[in-house]
């Protein structure tokens, strides 16, 4: 038997070591900050869940009974239910008028520049200051909404104290918030595509839809995708808008998950519990992300990728 | 709901949340190095006064910006003359997540020694050893009940412990626009007027090409000011045990009725979802009636107009007269490494220096000042009496429970819909005794385990 030489481990120079000790200490602070203040809470929270902890009692362990518990709670499937219809409704429309914009921004227009301000502004705005705003436009009285309605002989209703509207209301909220982010993102896509693969379609005849069709919408799947996975966990996520304007209500009428949560956390002395209704949510976006992983290999395409 | 408090289920108050989160971070900073510890730690009192060696540093939290000026001024400064050795670092933590950061902070062990302590968390918390009892402080250095017009434990006290000791008292008064009345042609109310009276003089008041209103409430759902008209006709939002809803009665319906009439019958009240994000129309002259909270009587007081206090009307059929009342408190954290200290200070707001200082700020509970010509002074020319009497002799306490942080909640958000018009009476009713007593059947079942 012939011996092969392992092969030997070059040495780091000096200049190599001194740069990637330089990155260790650049990055050391998002280190710290990952491991003490998210690493270290979710794992305790997860301990948590297992545990009766009334914030100003020391936790006692109880097994899985406050996962157990969350199949009777009612409302825990209300705020499911609420969550679920939001993330439903809200993430495609969002997707939808963000790609609309961002069309229209991608025009060679007179003053493209503060169009595009003009649109991305809400998301620059403070939730506090949103719902401020909004608590103005929607009001039954004043407000902008039923104003407008009553020029046209409607009498609009009371918007967020309404059972039937609150949701409704917090939805038409979240599009005026949530188009500006992946309105930029989509725009940064759309001007990413070459003008090479228009002129192909021109001069195969094809006009503006076979454009849209064919060139755009295929290349820009990555970015819509993105997007989707964003907006997605965000909706699901959801909570100043209406912890600031109703509180869950009326009626549990936009009693979203995470208000749920942070009511049981802060408010009803069940941290535990808590814990456990943020595990089953991580769960729940976790799945949601992977089916949609799973799902992007049929429609997503990535330039210079054979189609998956 | 009180100026002190952090309850506060109302809209308006949810814009505070950032505030409130920044704050949240910097007292958190603050709270870490605010206590020292100079004194041991004791269980409970000694059976003769203790007398507080060395200098000691008490944390003490307040949670309004507004008043706390005044209560430097008044009350820490002349408490500060009287005891050099006990220095109070003074903290004020506004916002209306208060009681968020507080049991972080105790969870944490970094909380303050004293705490201004608000109805809706204070026995919650104190059923869970947040607080110390202090009854038997109080005990030792003779505070006694017979001293004050306020009952002691009506929001402080659990299984016959004292959680907090007074700092005001406050609740429901009515307002009213007295030049609203001279234009309309209308008497001043009578001490014995009635529901009915008041819907009279709504109709009377209530001029909407002007956009002018006969009432409005600033705060609409039990356990606020619909309560004292539940009360009245018969009714209760709880059974006397604490431990069953009692809004499904005939008479808690009916009185929940009246009210809702008050805006769809007889529309002489705003709906209350349209005064949201509003300034309180009665402070711009566009109520004529209002039923209100104490502590708006300074910005009322600023307001330009005519006004002053009248009686709570009464139920024609019961005759009765019933105002919703509650307190503030001070609490001392059971965390504190120095009771002893704290103690001195509580017992130096509840008592007459303490009381007097903050006479300004809300309704002083120890009798002789209530009823001294120096707190009818402040008030003049308004006619402090006539809230102090509906107080004392019809006041209505809050229904204080170890959960009344949660079920109160469920109450306001189950009722809402009925001031909307999207449930009726009996729907909403049905609905809101459901949720809470979902809530004391989870308690009956904890305290089983």
């Amino acid at each position: 038997m012939v011996a092969v030489p392992l092969p030997r481990r070059r040495r780091m120079s000096p200049r190599a070591r001194r740069e990637a000790m330089e990155g260790y200490v650049f990055i050391l602070p998002w280190l710290v900050g990952l491991l003490a203040f998210v690493a270290g809470p979710i794992i305790a929270s997860l301990y948590l869940s297992f545990t009766d902890y009334q914030v100003v009692q020391p936790p006692t362990f109880i097994g899985v009974a406050n996962y157990q518990q969350l199949f009777g709670d009612g409302l825990f499937w209300q705020s499911l239910k609420v969550t679920a219809i939001y993330t439903v409704v809200t993430t495609p429309l969002q997707l939808c008028l963000s790609f609309l914009v961002a069309l229209l921004m991608n025009q060679k227009v007179r003053l493209l520049g503060m169009w595009r301000t003009i649109y991305y502004v809400p998301n620059l705005v403070p939730a506090i200051a949103t719902a401020m705003l909004w608590l103005w436009v929607l009001n039954p009285e004043f407000g902008l909404v039923n104003t407008l309605l009553r020029y046209f002989g409607i009498q609009g209703p009371l918007w967020l104290s309404s059972t039937r509207w609150a949701l409704f209301s917090l939805i038409m909220m979240s599009l005026w918030g949530g188009v500006g982010a992946p309105m930029l993102i989509y725009l940064a896509g759309l001007q990413g595509i070459s003008t090479e693969l228009y002129e192909a379609v021109e001069c195969d005849g094809g006009g503006g839809w076979a454009k849209f069709r064919y060139i755009t919408v295929p290349m820009m799947t990555p970015i819509i995708f993105f997007n989707l996975v964003m907006n997605m966990i965000g909706a699901l996520q959801v909570f100043s808008g209406p912890y600031l304007l109703t509180g869950g209500g009326p009626a549990n009428a936009t009693l979203f998950y995470v208000l749920y949560i942070y009511e049981n956390a802060f408010q009803f002395f069940k941290m535990g519990y808590a814990s456990a209704l943020a595990w089953v949510l991580f769960i729940i976006i976790l799945g949601m992300t992977v089916l949609v992983f799973k799902w992007s290999s049929m429609w997503v395409y990535y330039e210079g990728e054979l189609r998956r | 709901m009180f100026p002190q408090g952090t309850n506060e289920h109302t809209r308006m108050t949810r814009r505070e949340l950032l505030r409130a989160a920044g704050a949240g971070a910097v007292g958190l900073a603050l709270a870490a190095c605010g206590a020292s510890s100079s004194q041991s730690s004791a269980s409970g009192p000694g059976k003769k006064p203790a007398s507080v060696s060395g200098t000691v540093t008490l944390a003490f939290y307040l949670a309004s910006e507004e008043w706390t000026k005044t209560f430097k001024k008044r009350v820490v400064e002349v408490f500060q003359k009287k005891q050099p050795k006990i220095k109070l670092n003074v903290q004020v933590r506004p916002g209306q997540d208060y009681f968020t950061k507080l049991q972080t902070q105790f969870a944490g062990g970094a909380g303050p020694d004293v705490t201004v302590a608000n109805m809706d968390w204070t026995v919650p918390a104190a059923s869970r050893g947040m607080f110390v009892n202090v009854k038997p402080y109080m005990d030792r250095d003779g505070i006694v009940q017979s001293d004050y017009w306020y009952p002691f434990d009506r929001e402080w006290g659990w299984q016959g412990g004292i959680y907090a000791v007074l700092l005001y008292a406050g609740g429901q008064v009515t307002y009213i626009n007295k030049d609203l009345l001279k234009q309309a042609g209308l008497d001043f109310p009578k001490p014995d007027w009635t529901w009915d009276d008041l819907v009279e003089y709504g109709r009377k008041l209530t001029d909407p090409k002007k956009q002018q209103w006969g009432i409005t409430f600033d705060a609409i759902t039990p356990p606020y000011w619909s309560a004292a008209f539940i009360q009245e006709h018969g009714g209760s939002v709880l059974n006397s045990a604490k431990d069953k809803c009692t809004l499904t009665s005939p008479e808690a319906q009916q009185a929940l009725q009246f009210l809702a009439d008050l805006i769809f019958k007889h529309k002489v009240m705003p709906n209350p979802s349209a005064m949201q994000g509003q300034e309180n129309p009665f402070l711009t002259g566009k109520v004529g009636i209002m039923f209100g909270g104490t502590w708006e009587e300074t910005a009322i007081r600023q307001s330009g107009f005519d006004w002053d206090f009248a009686h709570m009307p009464l139920d024609p059929q019961t005759k009765k007269r019933s105002v919703q009342e509650g307190s503030n408190g001070w609490a001392m954290l059971s965390t504190t490494k120095n009771k002893e200290a704290s103690w001195e200070v509580m017992k130096f707001l509840v008592g007459p220096d303490g009381q007097k200082g903050i006479m300004t700020l809300g309704l002083p509970v120890l009798k002789d000042l209530v009823d001294s010509i120096e707190f009818k002074r402040i008030h003049q020319p308004q006619n402090i009496e006539v809230p102090v009497s509906d107080f004392t002799k019809s006041g209505h306490g809050y229904y204080v429970t170890p959960d009344a942080n949660e079920w109160w909640g469920k109450v306001t958000d189950q009722l809402s819909p009925i001031f909307s018009g999207d449930k009726t009476v009996p729907q909403a009713t049905r609905a809101t005794c459901q949720a809470v007593d979902k809530v004391f059947a989870q308690r009956k079942s904890n305290n089983g385990k």
